[in-house]
C-alpha cells in the first residue's frame, strides 16, 4: 500500500519543484488513488483558468533621483492622491478667482458688517481721516441720486400702474352703459302695454291675463279632446276594418271547405249510385 | 545580479535600469492583489521610493527579487489595513457586487484573429478571476499571486514572506481549493472557459 502523500508534495509535484524521484512516487501515488487524482486534476485546470488574468500595462515614470537615500522621487506626482488633492483645491480657488473677475465680486468688511456685491462699480473708499467732508459729501450726494433714481423708478411704475387702472375703469364703465340700455328696453316695452301704470291697473291686467291663460288652457284642452277623440274613433275604424276583412277572409275559407265537403259527399253519392246500380243489375241477372 | 551589486554600491543609474525592468511587474503583482489601479500604483510607488532608500543595507544580491516583494507585500498588507480601518470600499468592488454577480455566457472562440467579442469576454473573464482573487485570504492571495503569476521558487516566497517552504505550500494548497470553491460557486469551469486555444 502507498503511503499518503503530503499536499505539499502535490502542490510542489504540480508546479514541477519535485525531484525525478519525488515526482514519480506522487504520480504512481495519484494512479492508485482515483480521488486524490480527480483533485489534482481540478487544481491543474485551475491553473490554466488562473492564466486568463491579463497584466495590466503601465506607463513607467520617469525617475529623478537625489543625492541622499529617501529624496527619490518621480516626476509623475500628478498620479499621487495628495498632489491630486492640492492640484483640485488650487484649481478649484482659481476657478473661483476667475469667476470673481468676471462678475465684479465685491466683498468688504466693515462696521462688523460683511458686503457681498456682484457689480463692476467701484468700492467705496475709505473715509480718510485728512479731509472727512469731502467724504462725506461724496457718500451723500451718492444717497441724493441713487434717492432720484429710486423716485424716477417708483413715479415710472405709478404712471404704468395708473394707465392699466384708467384702461380697466374706461372698460368698466362701457359696460355699465350696455347693461343699462339692456335694462332701459323691456321698461319702454312694459310702459306700452300698461296704459295706467298704477296698482290697479296692474292688477286688471294681470287679471285679463289669467283669464286669457285661463281661456286659452281650456281652448287647449278641449283641443286635445278633439284631437283624441279623433284619434280614436280613427283607431276603432281601422279596427273595425280589420275585424271585417278577417271576417270575410274566415267565410271564405268557411265557404271553401263547404265547397269541398260538397265536392266530397256528391261524389260518395254517385258512387253509392253507381254501386247499388250495380248490385240492382246483378240482382237482375240473377233472376234472368 | 550586476546591476543590483551597482543599485548596492549606490550606483542611481543602476537603480534606474532595475526600476525600468521591475516596476511593470511589481506594479502587476500589487494590481492583482488590490484590483484596483490607483492603489497598485500608489504602492508601487512607496515599494521603489522604499527600496532606494534602503538598497543599500541589501546583503544578499541573490535575493533582491524576493526583497523587492517583501517590501510590496509590506505595503499591501499596510494598505490593506488601512483599508479595512476605514471601512472603506473601492471603486472596482463597488462596479458589481459579488451577490450581484452573474457568470458569463462564454462559447468557442478562436483566439487567432482579432475578435472584440472574445476579447470583451477575455477582460470579463480576467475580472472574475481578479474578483474571485480577491476573496481568499492575503496570506493564501500573495503566495498565490508570487507563485502562479511571478513564477517565484517556493524558496523565494519562503524567504520574502519570512515563513518555511512548507507554509509557502501549504497556503498555496489551501489558497487554490478555496479559489476553485470560488469558481465552483459561480459555476465558472472549464467548459465554460473555452477560447479554442
Amino acid at each position: 500500500m502507498d503511503p499518503k502523500v503530503s499536499k505539499e508534495k502535490i502542490i510542489a509535484y504540480l508546479y514541477g519543484e519535485l525531484s525525478e524521484e519525488e515526482a514519480g512516487e506522487v504520480a504512481t501515488y495519484l494512479q492508485n488513488h482515483p480521488l486524490e487524482a480527480a483533485e489534482y486534476e481540478g487544481l491543474q485546470q485551475l491553473r490554466g483558468t488562473l492564466q486568463n488574468i491579463e497584466d495590466i500595462e503601465v506607463t513607467q515614470p520617469v525617475i529623478m533621483l537625489g543625492n541622499k537615500p529617501g529624496s527619490y522621487s518621480f516626476l509623475n506626482i500628478f498620479q499621487n492622491r495628495f498632489f491630486q488633492k492640492a492640484a483640485a483645491a488650487a484649481a478649484v480657488f482659481v476657478i473661483g478667482l476667475i469667476l470673481a473677475k468676471v462678475t465684479g465680486l465685491n466683498l468688504t468688511y466693515s462696521n462688523q458688517a460683511l458686503t457681498i456685491a456682484f457689480s463692476k462699480n467701484q468700492v467705496t473708499p475709505a473715509i480718510s481721516p485728512q479731509n472727512p467732508g469731502q467724504e462725506i459729501k461724496t457718500v451723500s450726494n451718492r444717497n441724493d441720486s441713487t434717492q432720484q433714481q429710486l423716485m424716477e423708478k417708483v413715479n415710472a411704475l405709478l404712471i404704468r400702474e395708473n394707465r392699466i387702472l384708467t384702461r380697466r375703469l374706461a372698460s368698466l364703465e362701457f359696460d355699465v352703459k350696455v347693461l343699462e340700455n339692456e335694462a332701459q328696453r323691456p321698461a319702454v316695452v312694459a310702459s306700452e302695454e300698461i296704459p295706467g301704470g298704477d296698482q290697479q291697473d296692474m292688477e286688471e291686467l294681470a287679471r285679463k291675463i289669467s283669464e286669457q291663460n285661463l281661456q286659452l288652457f281650456s281652448e287647449v284642452v278641449k283641443a286635445s279632446q278633439v284631437q283624441q277623440e279623433a284619434y280614436i274613433k280613427s283607431l276603432f275604424s281601422e279596427f273595425a276594418i280589420y275585424l271585417q276583412s278577417q271576417r270575410v277572409e274566415d267565410l271564405r275559407k268557411i265557404e271553401a271547405s263547404l265547397e269541398s265537403l260538397k265536392q266530397d259527399s256528391d261524389l260518395k253519392k254517385l258512387e253509392t249510385d253507381q254501386v247499388i246500380a250495380s248490385l240492382i243489375q246483378t240482382v237482375k241477372d240473377k233472376n234472368y | 545580479m550586476v546591476l543590483v551589486d551597482r543599485a548596492v554600491q549606490g550606483d542611481e543609474q543602476a537603480f534606474t535600469k532595475l526600476v525600468q525592468s521591475w516596476y511593470q511587474r511589481i506594479f502587476n503583482f500589487n494590481y492583482k492583489y488590490f484590483f484596483d489601479y490607483d492603489l497598485a500604483m500608489e504602492v508601487t510607488q512607496k515599494t521603489f521610493i522604499a527600496a532606494y532608500s534602503n538598497i543599500g543595507k541589501l546583503k544578499n544580491t541573490n535575493s533582491f527579487s524576493g526583497w523587492l516583494y517583501a517590501i510590496a507585500v509590506n505595503y499591501c498588507r499596510e494598505e490593506d489595513r488601512r483599508h479595512h480601518k476605514k471601512w472603506s470600499v473601492s471603486f472596482n468592488s463597488l462596479k458589481k457586487k459579488e451577490t450581484d454577480f452573474e457568470p458569463p455566457g462564454l462559447h468557442s472562440h478562436h483566439e487567432n484573429t482579432y475578435d472584440p467579442e472574445v476579447c470583451f469576454q477575455k477582460e470579463e473573464l480576467s475580472t472574475i478571476l481578479m474578483k474571485a482573487l480577491a476573496q481568499i485570504p492575503a496570506g493564501q492571495k500573495v503566495v498565490l499571486i508570487m507563485k502562479e503569476y511571478e513564477g517565484l521558487k517556493f524558496r523565494e516566497i519562503a524567504d520574502a514572506l519570512r515563513i518555511s517552504e512548507n507554509t509557502a505550500k501549504s497556503r498555496l494548497y489551501y489558497g487554490l481549493k478555496a479559489l476553485k470553491k470560488i469558481l465552483d460557486q459561480w459555476k465558472i469551469n472549464k467548459e465554460e472557459i473555452y477560447y479554442g486555444s
